[in-house]
């Protein structure tokens, strides 16, 4: 059941009247478990036996964790190391050999973020941070949970159980519906139509391309190929996570926001902590953090300590591309993620010591200098993508499309492009805000509000009915 | 925020009212704004009562609407402006959506991409070329090509040929015409010496043995030339000739049969009747000038005139190319005036209208039928119509629906019916290709493309069989 299709929404709807149609913890904990199964059963193989490695890696997780909590010392690291080993398998990463690989199709869906969940439950538990025995119940609401399953929010258990616990109190009502309708329509109104516009941009102008003609129409199709593909990614996974937001309020939860107006990053180490905000922070608790530590304190020379952040650093955001694929091509974008976090800590470091610490804030809130490096942020992430969204054959063709020459063109005009844009659309936001009505921005006014929601139904009833244009597929679903 | 209001001190309360009442500043505009809202409605729906709209909803829409605005104007001030931003963002929301579809809908692009496609699954070549492109590359080898020449274009807007206002039927004549592109191929045929798809030299080889005339499907659009109905029965009857052009109804068809039949004196003629089209086709053309040829004493004198007729065509092709080599998409007035009244929404919202089907106007048809069997009657010629099928009559295949299917059977009747009042055999060809059951329905790929063209080489092979077949 795609996110964005109708279904899904009939399905919400019956599970947002279903869940409020009692208080009780037990009826709604109940409502929202066979949602959850429900939910998942739409990705049906057409046998039941598809579910079964999905089904064992969470029931074998849930067992473990009961193991964790009786002996933390022992069973922490098998349980660490067998996790990680099943979902490489299950997941059949491509270093793995395919005579191991099990041979009829299953259901994968969700994986990546159910291991998500499942090592912070583990690493909790040992490390005492979830005291208390987790119900099955909630427990698989948890881990299965729909509007997180397919590609999150990573939502801390501690943050989950506290949503649980509150349910009774929650009462659905006009007044709580209509922001939760109104995130829905904004995520629907980025997925249906601007993911749909810059993913078609993207194939057009890669068609274009790899088609003869002058050069000067390569350049802008090489850019326009290139820097459309952050703006569909950021509406394809942003409108997800809006619309998933939105059904979790109708619930009563409050799910954690992922994005934070990302391109308007002025560095590539902020940049990381407003895209996907809940898999930076997951990374940054649960390796950057205890890698850091166990290097310091296992080569504790000061000198060293720049050398173990800059470690830490690689390994984290290493991981973070490696995650994102199985293939080669990941390997080189989570080097490229790596490689772009330690070298703007390292200017960072080197500006400081040469320029002063005051000096350099100072210069780092210069508009101009932010301007450029947010131009740059935004032309790094779209030049790392590159192996995110094309294989090497297509490097190869793209290559051969733009010479040397164009090649530096296509980098520039993206450069240029985005630190022009970005300065703009900054500017007329800051301006658009000074705009005040009853003591706050205008737009923030029920009526601006109104006004919006009702323009992005239109455009959406259009672009889905009457155009006949479905949504690009929910990428991150893939992971 | 109510409740915390109701719980602040007096003064502060009172300024906190204070503050709220910024909207009541709105609420001129939210009035201006129904007001003009409601006597813009008010005009829409006179325009659709006087323009005799035949769409209910075109004239109770608008009332409604116009009605609303009205009455919206006795609500709270609140409720007043909160109408006001909904109706503002809903016209935001339709430019929005035009500026979409602008961006996102090109018929061209998916219609090609189709075509790409199915040349693909058929393992032939794609020639992803625009027919300009075309034209301009065998020019560029010193061959004289067009585009194909449709008579019914001129219709609207009579050519003169030598100062006389004239319907030419044929194309320039000894030329190379770039036709269209259905499977992955440009279907390019040479014109023969009165414009049509002929070979040359059969003009002088009277009598011939069957004449063919019809639109699109009697030039053979858009197979290779090998798989046409003319060049089949010319395996048989080698002295055929086609007198089809793409657009041509019954009346343009009988126009052919009166210029030039009475020279070529063919022992039979085909009279080609294609089911998707011809019935409107005949509509229109009953509203202009080609009635006169049901006339008996009615001629153009287009045979006698070729050369000068030649001339005029050639002119008018070579400006139609020109305009299509100097075109880059519409005029900036033009995007500007389509994008400011919603073109594109509302060609999408009048595309959600049932299309109300055009009946044969089965009177007027057996005039034409009757007027052609007496034109051949004059030196014996015998003249059979060809009922060629639309896909969409088959369940499964393209464009198929209940309705359609229903229509279809209708013009069917009536064509039966008129042919049989006359006396003129039908060849059917919609018996020749089966209702598949739903298990089989691919197989209709092999007779009709998966999108709005006309048949594939595997259904005009079957068609040129039953003509063969049933040939009187």
């Amino acid at each position: 059941m795609a996110s964005t299709s109708f279904q899904f929404f009939i399905f919400a709807f019956a599970v947002v009247l279903a869940y409020n149609l009692h208080r009780s913890l037990v009826w709604r904990q109940s409502v929202l478990l066979a949602a959850n199964l429900l939910f998942l059963a739409s990705f049906s193989l057409g046998r039941w036996s598809s579910f079964l490695p999905l089904a064992a890696f969470v029931g074998l997780g849930f067992a473990g964790l009961e193991w964790i909590r009786s002996n933390p010392k022992r069973a922490f690291l098998p349980l660490l190391i067998g996790t990680l080993a099943i979902f490489v398998w299950l997941k059949k990463y491509a270093f793995v050999s395919g005579s191991l690989f099990l041979a009829s199709p299953y259901v994968t869906v969700g994986i990546s973020y159910i291991l998500f969940r499942l090592l912070h439950l583990m690493i909790d538990t040992r490390s005492g941070d979830l005291p208390n025995r987790i119900p099955l119940i909630s427990y698989l609401n948890y881990t299965l949970n729909f509007t997180t399953l397919l590609a999150g929010p990573i939502q801390p258990y501690q943050e989950f159980a506290k949503m649980q616990l509150d349910a009774p109190q929650n009462r659905l009502n006009v007044r709580s519906a209509l922001p939760a309708i109104e995130r829905i329509v904004i995520g629907l109104f980025k997925t249906d139509v601007l993911a749909l516009l810059a993913s078609t941009l993207h194939s057009r102008s890669i068609e274009a391309l790899t088609a003869p003609g002058p050069v000067t129409w390569k350049i802008l199709d090489g850019a326009a190929a290139v820097a459309s593909y952050p703006i569909f990614l950021y509406c394809n996974f942003s409108g997800y996570i809006d619309i998933m937001i939105g059904i979790g309020r109708l619930l009563g939860f409050t799910l954690p926001e992922n994005f934070d107006r990302p391109f308007f990053s002025d560095n590539f180490i902020n940049f990381w902590s407003r895209w996907h905000i809940t898999l930076s922070n997951w990374l940054k608790t649960y390796v950057y953090y205890p890698l850091l530590m166990t290097l310091m304190r296992r080569f504790p020379a000061p000198a060293l300590g720049t050398v173990w952040l800059g470690v830490a650093l690689f390994v984290t955001f290493f991981l973070v591309g490696l995650w994102h694929g199985q293939t080669s091509e990941f390997i080189f974008f989570g080097f490229l993620q790596g490689f772009g976090m330690v070298a703007n800590r390292v200017y960072q470091i080197v500006m400081t010591r040469r320029m002063g610490r005051k000096r350099f804030e100072s210069l780092s809130s210069n508009g101009f200098y932010v301007a450029i490096s947010r131009g740059f942020t935004f032309t790094w992430f779209t030049f790392t993508l590159l192996w995110f969204w094309s294989n090497w054959a297509q490097l190869r063709a793209i290559r051969l499309a733009l010479t040397g020459e164009s090649l530096g063109a296509v980098w520039m005009a993206i450069f240029a492009g985005s630190t022009v844009l970005l300065a703009v659309w900054e500017g007329l936001r800051r301006r658009i805000l000074e705009a005040q009505c009853d003591g706050g921005p205008v737009v923030h006014s029920q009526y601006w509000r109104a006004a919006q929601g009702a323009a992005m139904a239109v455009v959406l009833l259009m672009v889905t009915l009457l155009m006949n244009q479905s949504a690009p597929e929910n990428v991150y679903k893939a992971f | 925020m109510a409740e915390a209001q109701e719980q602040a001190p007096p003064e502060q309360r009172s300024n906190s009212q204070r503050t709220n009442q910024g909207y009541l500043r709105a609420v001129p505009l939210a009035n201006g704004m129904l007001i003009a809202t409601s006597l813009y409605a008010f005009a829409w729906c006179l325009f659709s009562i006087l323009h005799h709209k035949p769409q209910l909803y075109l004239k109770l829409g608008p009332a409604a609407v116009s009605l609303a605005s009205i009455l919206a104007l006795r609500l709270r001030p609140r409720i007043r402006i909160m109408t006001m931003s909904l109706a503002i963002g809903a016209g935001v929301g339709l430019y929005a959506a035009e500026a979409v579809a602008l961006a996102l809908i090109d018929p061209d692009r998916s219609f090609r991409e189709a075509v790409r496609d199915t040349a693909g699954r058929s393992g032939l070549p794609y020639d992803g070329r625009d027919k300009i492109d075309v034209i301009v590359e065998l020019r560029r080898r010193g061959i004289q090509a067009y585009p194909p020449f449709y008579p019914y274009l001129t219709l609207g807007s009579l050519l003169k040929v030598d100062g006389v206002p004239t319907i030419p039927l044929g194309s320039a004549a000894r030329a190379m015409t770039v036709c269209c592109n259905e499977g992955g191929q440009y279907l390019i045929y040479p014109t023969d010496e009165y414009g049509f798809a002929n070979p040359p030299g059969l003009w002088r080889q009277t009598p011939v043995d069957v004449a063919l005339v019809g639109a699109s499907v009697a030039t053979g659009e858009c197979v290779p030339s090998v798989d046409s109905i003319a060049s089949q029965l010319r395996k048989r009857y080698p002295k055929t000739i086609s007198l089809g052009a793409g657009g041509n109804g019954p009346l343009l068809e009988l126009a052919s049969i009166r210029e030039y039949l009475p020279a070529l004196k063919p022992v039979r003629i085909l009279w080609i009747f294609s089911e998707s089209h011809t019935a409107e086709y005949l509509e229109k053309e009953s509203n202009v000038p080609l009635l006169r040829y049901l006339d008996d004493s009615f001629q153009q004198g287009l045979f006698e005139r070729q050369d000068a007729i030649d001339r005029t065509v050639r002119s008018y092709l070579e400006d139609a190319t020109q305009a299509e080599l100097d075109s880059k998409g519409p005029s900036l007035p033009t995007a500007a005036l389509e994008l400011v009244t919603l073109k594109r929404v509302r060609e999408m919202v009048s595309g959600l209208e049932p299309r109300s089907a055009v009946g044969l106007n089965a009177g007027l048809y057996e005039r034409v039928l009757r007027r052609g069997r007496q034109i051949a009657g004059a030196w014996g010629g015998r003249i059979a119509i060809v009922y060629v099928p639309d896909s969409a009559r088959y369940p499964g295949a393209f464009g198929y629906s209940p309705e359609r299917r229903r229509e279809y059977d209708r013009t069917r009747a009536s064509v039966l019916d008129a042919a049989r009042k006359v006396g003129i055999p039908v060849i059917d060809i919609s018996q020749r290709f089966p209702d598949l059951p739903p298990s089989q329905w691919a197989q209709y790929e092999r007779y009709f493309y998966p999108y709005f063209a006309h048949f594939t080489p595997e259904g005009y092979r079957i068609m040129d069989r039953a003509i063969l077949e049933e040939l009187p």
